[in-house]
């Protein structure tokens, strides 16, 4: 056999394990970065449309890089070009072998297609998920306001932090917990979760005037993209003053142990 | 400026961050939320008591816990008159979750297991993942203190826990006769349900009102709900309420057994695991009354409900904390089976029990509201969007917003007791919570139900014709569609009437249909096209080399060459 000759794998081989490898590493191992990069409690799966993506991208990259040379793309349309024309038989037992899985591979590949155009054409039963953009654009109302016990002394931005405590624990708690860590005894019937302060991708990331305008509006100031219809947040306009409402954020950070994004200095 | 403000933006939303974000919309997706329910590991040496561990523990105590249990311990933070359960008073070292003889104080790895899991239904959360261990011990060491007389000088009796006896329908059987023999539905209720004759009389030492457990909810058991836990509770009795030791009047064997009936009574189901409940479609009659077997042939959805926290009169303390449904279709109609637990039947409604108007004064209603029993009546309301959403876009689920109405089917016990109306169900348009709920005329108002209250459950069945003749009004059933359905429940001897109710998010119901003939057939299609693609490629490889080589280059021919000459 020629063939065997050539020293190392199948370039169609390496890229197929190449692709493989990629796609376990998504699965099994991404979930765990990015849980330590998030700092969850639980490993975060990739989505299914992204890892959809992610592995368009790969095989792109892989066609590209094999097409980029008329000698790799030769050795990686030989064994797709012998698995369709199939070897001869007088070559012993190990040709006999290749034409058979030659045979499973090209019977199963119509059944497959099949199978796949039969579930897309059938109802399915499963929820719909939809992304959802966390951190909408701030209205420029809301995006210039500054917390006004932040420039008060020491002791007025103390008092000022322990009455948000009380109405943070008040208001705030029943969803987003007594810890902040988004887990009040209401959490749990919620399709889209309270959000949990703790987390390094929530208060953290935004300035405070943002945390005052997602308080203030509630889910009815959030635009389309933020699913405004499954949010529970309530218009906190209604029912408290601005100045509690920024006590209550400064208790916010202060209970979940993170600090407010610094607003970058504006022109 | 106009920059400036695009420059923030970008930076706050760079790459790095939006990876972030999508991550962390799958906290989001994540369906569940599970109670933690399993053993606390508690660790074999503990910090020793001392002044420093005290002033230690003061603090956490002060920055964490003072809130809802006082700065004094006497369990009246200023969070405490909105909780129900109110939050524990330290100052008598009475506790409920022990491993110690009824009456003694607990062992400190007693208070370190409550604090680290939580108290599932109610405010308690796990302190496991905030506070070390150390810490733990050291806000134990100060919590006893506010009780230090009952703790100090006392060697309490230590509940060890024999061999565990399996459950077997014997065992359970067994168990269920000890339950009547005790007398536990008095307060209990006939099948667990914590509706017994006495259940709405029950107050705790405190003189707070106190509800039997329900152990058909088997996730909220607060002291854990494994046999195990069950068995200690029996033991050591829940101090400071009205659950008695048992463990004077039945042995081990029987406190297992009687652990092993509670724990059969739960309901299988998990609130919240599924969203999507499947209508089942039959042919002729659909079934008039809960009892019909047809429903044991349907999959069950579960929902979990939260208070009304949204607008003023808030309400966190909802009653109803699961609806159970189930539905059925025919050519014509829908039924729904809807079930939910409730201790007490209230048909009758006198709107002045309730004055709203004092209760709006502040941000929340507080707990104190459900102590003295109400005449309001019990209800529920299933709400579907009047338009069937094309997109993502649905209305908000607390019954609905401008321009995009709701249809809400409201049963009201009290008129299912009178029988006045072919149905106990009045129909409503929603139009957000800031605007009345529309009843509909009476020309459109079709519904049909039956229902019964039996053991503290309610089973409601609601039927209707998938489509009606108001379009502008009515939710229009489509089979293969994913209608958004969510729910709100009253308990009217709890004070639930108007906004003070529990409410769920949006789930589906979904008109389940045989899989149609065209998706056999495209299925098919698919599998003749792949084949002859597959095919046209063998032929074309297998032409004669030359055609080959000319339309797939040089390479191509020397491989085909060797292979020939192999």
């Amino acid at each position: 056999m020629q063939k065997q000759k050539k020293p190392g794998m199948n370039i169609f081989y390496k890229s197929l394990i190449t692709i493989i490898g990629i796609a376990l590493f998504l699965e099994l191992f991404f979930p765990y970065l990015s849980q330590w990069i998030a700092g969850s409690e639980n490993p975060l799966p990739v989505p299914g449309t992204l890892m959809f993506m992610y592995l368009v991208l790969a095989g792109i990259g892989t066609l590209v890089y094999v097409a980029s040379d008329e000698t790799k793309f030769q050795e990686f349309k030989e064994p797709l070009v012998e698995m369709l024309r199939g070897r001869e038989q007088k070559e012993g037992p190990d040709d006999k072998t290749h034409n058979h899985v030659r045979m499973a591979i090209l019977v199963a590949f119509p059944l497959l297609v099949g199978w796949y155009v039969f579930n897309q054409s059938s109802p399915s039963l499963s929820a719909p998920t939809s992304l959802r953009i966390q951190h909408p654009t701030i209205p420029q109302t809301y995006e210039k306001l500054k917390n006004p016990f932040r420039e008060a002394s020491v002791e007025e931005l103390e008092q000022a932090t322990l009455e948000g405590r009380v109405l943070y624990q008040k208001n705030c708690r029943p969803c987003h917990g007594t810890k902040a860590a988004g887990d009040g005894p209401m959490a749990r019937a919620f399709r889209l979760k309270p959000a949990n302060f703790t987390d390094p991708g929530t208060i953290a990331t935004v300035v405070e005037s943002y945390a005052f305008w997602r308080i203030k509006t509630g889910a009815p100031g959030l635009p389309r993209e933020a699913s405004p219809w499954d949010s529970a947040m309530p218009v906190w306009g209604d029912d408290l003053t601005d100045e509690e409402i920024w006590k209550i954020i400064l208790a916010e950070y202060q209970t979940a142990g993170v600090d407010p994004r610094k607003p970058e200095k504006l022109e | 400026m106009k920059q400036a403000y695009a420059n923030i933006m970008e930076t706050s939303l760079g790459a790095g961050r939006h990876i972030l974000s999508l991550v962390l919309l799958l906290i989001f997706l994540q369906p569940l939320f599970l109670y933690s329910q399993q053993e606390v590991d508690i660790p074999g040496t503990r910090l020793p008591e001392s002044e420093e561990n005290l002033a230690k523990g003061k603090e956490i105590y002060t920055e964490r816990c003072s809130f809802c249990h006082g700065e004094e311990g006497d369990g009246g933070g200023p969070v405490a008159d909105y909780l129900f359960p109110r939050p524990r008073d330290f100052q008598f070292g009475v506790f409920k979750f022990r491993t110690t003889q009824d009456g003694d104080p607990p062992l400190d790895s007693d208070l370190y297991r409550t604090i680290s899991r939580g108290i599932p239904g109610t405010a308690m959360p796990e302190w496991g993942s905030l506070l070390s261990e150390d810490e733990r011990w050291q806000v134990i060491q100060y919590v006893k203190s506010f009780g230090a007389d009952f703790f100090e000088g006392i060697e309490p009796v230590v509940i060890e826990i024999g061999d565990e006896i399996s459950a077997s329908e014997a065992v359970v059987a067994e168990g269920r006769a000890l339950y009547e023999k005790m007398k536990c539905a008095e307060c209990h209720g006939e099948h667990g349900r914590g509706d017994g004759s006495s259940s709405s009389t029950l107050m705790n030492d405190w003189g707070y009102k106190v509800y039997p457990f329900n152990y058909a909810e088997s996730w909220k058991f607060k002291g854990g709900n494994r046999a195990r836990d069950i068995y200690m509770r029996f033991t050591t009795g829940v101090n400071g309420t009205p659950m008695p030791t048992f463990a004077l009047n039945l042995n081990e064997e029987e406190r297992w057994k009687l652990a092993h009936y509670v724990k059969s009574v739960a309901r299988e189901v998990v609130a919240g695991s599924e969203v999507v409940l499947v209508a089942k479609l039959i042919d002729g009659a659909l079934p008039t009354s809960a009892d019909d077997a047809a429903w044991q042939q349907t999959q069950g959805l579960a929902i979990p409900l939260a208070g009304q926290i949204i607008t003023k009169p808030r309400w966190q303390n909802n009653s109803i904390t699961t609806i159970y449904l189930r539905a059925i279709y025919n050519s014509d109609e829908i039924a729904f089976l809807v079930e939910w637990d409730d201790r007490t039947k209230n048909v009758t409604h006198d709107d002045s029990e309730v004055d709203l108007e004092a209760l709006m004064a502040d941000t929340y209603v507080p707990a104190s509201h459900l102590y003295e029993e109400k005449k309001l009546r019990d209800a529920i309301s299933l709400q579907f969007p009047v338009k069937l959403p094309t997109g993502p876009e649905k209305p908000h689920f607390f019954w609905g917003q401008a321009g995009k109405k709701v249809n809400l089917w409201k049963w009201h016990a009290d008129r299912a007791e009178s029988g006045e109306h072919q149905s106990a169900v009045l129909e409503l348009n929603g139009s957000g919570y800031k605007n009345a709920l529309q009843p509909q005329p009476d020309s459109s108002q079709t519904t049909v139900s039956a229902s019964d209250w039996q053991n503290g459950t309610w089973r409601a069945v609601i039927r209707r014709s998938l489509t009606t003749a108001d379009k502008t009004n009515d939710i229009q059933f489509e089979s293969g569609k994913l209608i958004p359905l969510a729910v709100q429940a009253w308990d009217g001897a709890r004070g639930e009437t108007d906004k003070i109710m529990g409410l769920s998010a949006w789930g589906y119901v979904t008109l389940d249909s045989p899989t149609p003939y065209s998706a056999y057939l495209y299925g098919l299609l698919g599998v003749l096209l792949a084949a002859l693609f597959e095919l046209w490629l063998i032929r074309r490889v297998r032409r004669p080399s030359a055609n080959v080589a000319k339309s797939e280059g040089v390479g191509q021919t020397a491989v085909l060459g060797m292979d020939s000459g192999a």
